[in-house]
């Protein structure tokens, strides 16, 4: 069966434990289609963050269900789940980056440790990625010795790598690296074409102003909950 | 890029495979533990039982041996016994009368004791008297014998059993001196009784030993009274006695020289009947030369030898009492006592194996079973999943708006049947032309997860299929390059991606065949027929419309065309097409907003080919300018490796200028794709197509020359550029809005252009 009858990514009435979240204790409900997006406008980092990860099942939820491509999180063993967290394709608020290696290997490590693909294979595919989000090739110095908007880049490289199915994007673009858009959109369009769910978080909405493709839809992440925004914003 | 990854997540499988493993190697192992369990025991209770057996055996061989013992003395006693009372017996003097006494005794001895041979006296004077048995010609009688030193003769008296004399002989006495015997001298050493090493007689091939003892005579004289006993008899006597199945028994002295047991004969020959060389032989009787090895290191007592690849239990003893030097040596092969624990042991084990066989049976059932179960399991799973699948896609299908209206793609149709019914390709084809021409409508390839669309199949190529269509029944074939109808079909449609079975639904509007559906290498068409004939269906509904439209629509394509086509192509210098030719009326420099351009862009990958480009391109151009004239375009330039198509310079929106590029570029596209191919050139070629605001002026003087730049120039490069495949034509949003209506197209995606923000591309498949 394939993977595209399944949404990439539904909450059903989940309700995550705040304890252990932060995240209040509200349930949330989505379905995101593969090729679908959600942009997902909040103001405070860490709710976004914390989202994220409820979204990539590493959270505990008191009610509800988490589902990633018609797997429930909840019911699926250890080394599945890992395996799923494979598939989706991130680019972190806090960078995640280990700066005892260099850039180059923090791009390829998903992919290395997940699959079986030839490291050839992996690395001319993260340089045609680097070339297409702005970099002359595969960074190679440490993430810390990069600048912002590089590190950007090669965040959005290591979340583009290996296809994934679905990509959780923890403001991946901001004002700083508004240069970067262009690349960005063809390369989240294409994401899209081939059926990967793009969840979008952004501090600002307003970065979204050109983009308004079908199958979009926005949100607003409070404490309440998420809530539908009116289209147009 | 394939991904493959090391673990599935969606795989439930995964989980299922380890289970799968105990179920399959738990039995084994249980299987081969029970057969070890079993060997082990069964080793360990043989060697129980063998021990056992040994010890036993040794037990019966030392009762055995006490009893040998007593036999050998037994039949040895009569020579002491004898001796003792013949020294109080035999008191009278040895002369050459005969000795009553002593030939009494002799006769009553020789008659009752069987292994006595004979009876000698001496005395220290020379006197001899011998009495045995007589000849066989005299019955149970017996021979006197004396020596008659006067004559130097032996005289014989031969009685018969009721003691009367038969006859009287003579024989040569060879200076015999009775003294001079080993016997008698022995006599003297040890007066008691001295026993003499054997001797073999050879005439009678018999081993004697003589006992001798020393007795005093009334007239002072001594003489010595010798007792001769036969060791063949002690020999047969041996042979005789059981131990185990195969035991044997011998009397060897302690230089190892046979004197009584089993093949003493056959040694006695060999050494030629010298005593002396009648040692046991190493080659015939390996264990008694080691067990007397072994007994003059150990002394007397019970071994374990190996040999002749054979466990031997042997025991020794000592024959001291009755004659010194002597040993009595037994064996028995250890099998003759523990065969029994081993076939037991053996028979106990074909008896587990048989269990174990039973149980290896059980298990391989049982492991047969898991699988059969898990089997079904994976089929009901499979099934399930299969009903998931279709509800999902009709789920899908009818929450797709406007699904039923030809105004709208409905690639869903396809890509869900391509999924569900396991296909290479699916695809839709619409009767067109009167059902002259069939035209796909959509077709997926799941490999290149694709749509395409676009293609003609026509009545004149194919009149053997159409007929087999049109009689509306389901056509299915495993192999359609071999089926009658299909060959051409199949060599048409389905080469393109090598595709061997093919299921064709034809769709039905009102009776008649309206267009077909065609899986191309689907695992399971018959299963999903039901969810077939629902989008053959549809695509009725669909189809049935569009022909509803086409006929209703006004069709201004001719008469616009024709107002075209009665303007003649103006060709000049420079162009294929140019504007500037005779009879055009003048062109106003300026900008226009709405120009429909066109560009082919060559891919020059064939500098390196054998083939003459040169009739190859100019063959192309040639056929190209016909269509140009054909569709009457105002302009179209070659520069370099492109051409620029322009259908028309007008301020306001001009469908029928894009209609007559989009024309030109679908025919040029054919041509080039059939003229290329022909030349065996790879067709890399790529167009854009685009409507939009540009310059047009006439540059220069004499010659001025025709020029058109800009935003739609520059789009349509772009287009060219960036289309997705060699041969495709790449439609811009503008575009695709003025000719939707006439062509297909199929939406490439959307596209963020830095200066024009979000926009759609299309690709140009084919006219309506």
């Amino acid at each position: 069966m394939s993977d595209d009858l399944h949404a990439a990514l539904e909450l059903r009435e989940a309700c995550p434990r705040f304890e252990e979240s932060g995240l209040t204790s509200v349930p949330y409900s989505v379905r995101l289609m593969p090729g679908d997006c959600m942009l997902v406008a909040c103001r405070d980092p860490v709710r976004a963050t914390r989202f994220a990860d409820l979204c990539s099942g590493l959270i505990p939820l008191l009610s509800g269900q988490a589902l990633c491509m018609g797997l429930d999180w909840d019911h699926l063993p250890e080394h599945r789940a890992w395996a799923l967290r494979g598939r989706i394709g991130r680019v972190m608020q806090q960078g995640a980056w280990i700066d005892l290696f260099g850039t180059d290997l923090n791009i390829l490590v998903q992919q290395l440790h997940h699959t079986r693909t030839p490291t050839e294979d992996l690395v001319a595919q993260a340089i045609t990625l680097s070339r297409r989000f702005g970099l002359p090739g595969l960074p190679t110095l440490s993430p810390g010795r990069l600048n912002n908007a590089d590190r950007a880049r090669a965040a959005c490289v290591r979340a583009f790598m290996g296809e994934p199915k679905l990509l959780i994007l923890e403001d991946p673009v901001d004002l700083e690296t508004a240069d970067m858009m262009t690349a960005f959109l063809a390369e989240l369009t294409a994401a899209r074409e081939r059926g990967c769910g793009v969840i979008w978080f952004s501090r600002e909405p307003d970065l979204w102003h050109g983009y308004n493709a079908a199958g979009t839809r926005r949100f607003r992440l409070l404490d309440e909950g998420l809530m539908p925004m009116k289209q147009g914003v | 890029m394939p991904v493959s990854e090391i673990i599935d997540p969606a795989d439930p499988e995964a989980e299922l495979r380890k289970r799968r493993l105990v179920e399959l190697v738990a039995p084994i192992f249980g299987v081969v533990l029970v057969i070890v369990v079993i060997v082990a025991v069964t080793l360990h209770s043989y060697h129980k039982t063998r021990n056992g057996v040994i010890a036993l055996s040794q037990d019966l061989l030392s009762e055995e041996q006490k009893n040998i013992t007593q036999e050998v003395s037994d039949y040895l006693a009569p020579a002491p016994a004898t001796a003792i009372v013949a020294r109080d017996l035999l008191t009278d003097p040895v002369t050459d009368d005969p000795p009553t006494v002593f030939l009494a005794y002799g006769a009553s001895m020789l008659r009752n004791v069987h292994q006595v041979e004979s009876f000698y006296l001496a005395d220290d004077r020379g006197s001899f008297w011998f009495i045995d048995r007589s000849p066989t010609d005299i019955a149970d009688g017996m021979e006197w014998v004396h020596l008659i030193r006067d004559k130097n003769v032996f005289r014989h008296w031969y009685y018969d059993k009721s003691g009367k004399l038969v006859r009287t002989v003579d024989t040569p006495g060879q200076n015999y001196d009775p003294r001079n015997r080993p016997w008698y001298k022995g006599a003297f050493e040890h007066p008691d009784l001295n026993w003499s090493d054997p001797y073999p007689t050879v005439a009678t091939e018999e081993l004697i030993v003589t006992a001798a003892s020393m007795l005093h005579t009334s007239d002072g004289h001594k003489a010595v009274f010798a007792i001769n006993i036969s060791l063949n008899r002690l020999t047969d006597f041996l042979a005789a006695i059981k131990i185990g199945k195969s035991g044997m028994a011998v009397v060897v002295d302690k230089n190892g020289r046979m004197v009584a047991g089993s093949h003493l004969l056959d040694v006695a020959r060999k050494a030629n009947w010298k005593f002396d060389s009648m040692l046991l032989d190493p080659q015939t009787q390996p264990v008694f030369t080691r067990a007397l090895a072994l007994y003059h290191i150990y002394g007397a007592g019970v071994h374990l030898i190996k040999a002749r690849d054979k466990q031997y239990v042997t025991i020794m003893a000592s024959l001291h009492k009755i004659r010194p030097g002597w040993i009595l040596m037994l064996n028995a092969p250890e099998d003759d006592f523990a065969a029994f624990a081993a076939a037991a042991g053996r028979q106990g084990f074909l008896f587990s194996m048989v269990i174990v066989v039973l149980a290896a049976l059980l298990a391989g059932f049982l492991v047969r079973q898991n699988r059969r179960t898990e089997r079904l399991q994976r089929q009901i799973g499979f099934e399930r999943a299969q009903v998931r699948a279709e509800s999902v896609a009709l789920n899908a299908m009818a929450g797709t708006p406007d699904l039923l209206d030809p105004d709208h793609d409905a690639p869903l149709l396809t890509q869900r049947l391509t999924e569900l019914a396991k296909a290479r390709r699916v695809s839709l084809w619409r009767s067109v032309g009167d059902d002259q021409r069939l035209l796909c409508e959509d077709s997926y390839d799941r490999s290149t997860d694709a749509h395409s669309a676009g293609m003609e199949l026509s009545h004149s190529d194919l009149s053997t299929f159409f007929g087999l269509l049109m009689s509306g029944d389901v056509i299915e074939s495993d192999s359609a390059a071999t089926q009658e109808g299909l060959r051409t079909f199949q060599r048409m449609v389905m080469t393109q991606i090598n595709s061997r079975s093919v299921y064709i639904q034809p769709i039905l509007a009102r009776g008649s065949v309206i267009g077909m559906l065609v899986l191309e290498d689907a695992i399971r068409p018959r299963g999903v027929s039901h969810i077939i004939a629902i989008v053959a269906e549809i695509a009725a509904v669909r189809f049935a419309a569009m022909r509803a439209d086409e006929s209703r629509a006004e069709r201004p394509e001719p008469t616009q065309s024709g107002d075209h086509n009665a303007v003649s192509t103006r060709l000049g210098e420079g162009f294929l097409a140019s504007p500037r030719a005779e009879g055009t009326p003048d062109l106003a420099p300026g900008q226009y907003s709405q120009v429909a351009v066109a560009t082919i862009l060559f891919m020059d990958t064939s500098s390196n080919t054998s083939v003459d480009l040169l009739p190859v391109v100019q063959s192309l151009v040639r056929k190209f300018q016909e269509v140009m004239r054909h569709e009457a375009l105002f302009s179209a330039q070659i520069l370099g490796n492109r051409l620029v198509l322009i259908g028309g310079c007008t301020q306001e929106p001009d469908p029928d200028a894009a209609r007559r590029v989009a024309n030109a570029i679908l025919a040029l596209r054919e041509i080039a794709l059939i003229t290329l191919a022909d030349a065996e050139l790879t067709p890399s070629f790529r167009i854009g197509l685009d409507v939009g605001p540009a310059f047009g002026a006439i540059l220069g003087d004499d010659p001025g020359i025709f020029n058109v730049w800009g935003e739609a120039v520059q789009t349509s490069e772009l287009l060219a550029i960036s289309a997705p495949d060699s041969g495709t034509i790449q439609v811009s949003e503008t575009a695709h809005a003025l000719l939707r209506e006439n062509y297909l197209f199929r939406p490439r995606g959307m596209f963020y252009l830095p200066a024009v923000g979000i926009t759609n591309t299309y690709v140009l498949a084919a006219k309506r």
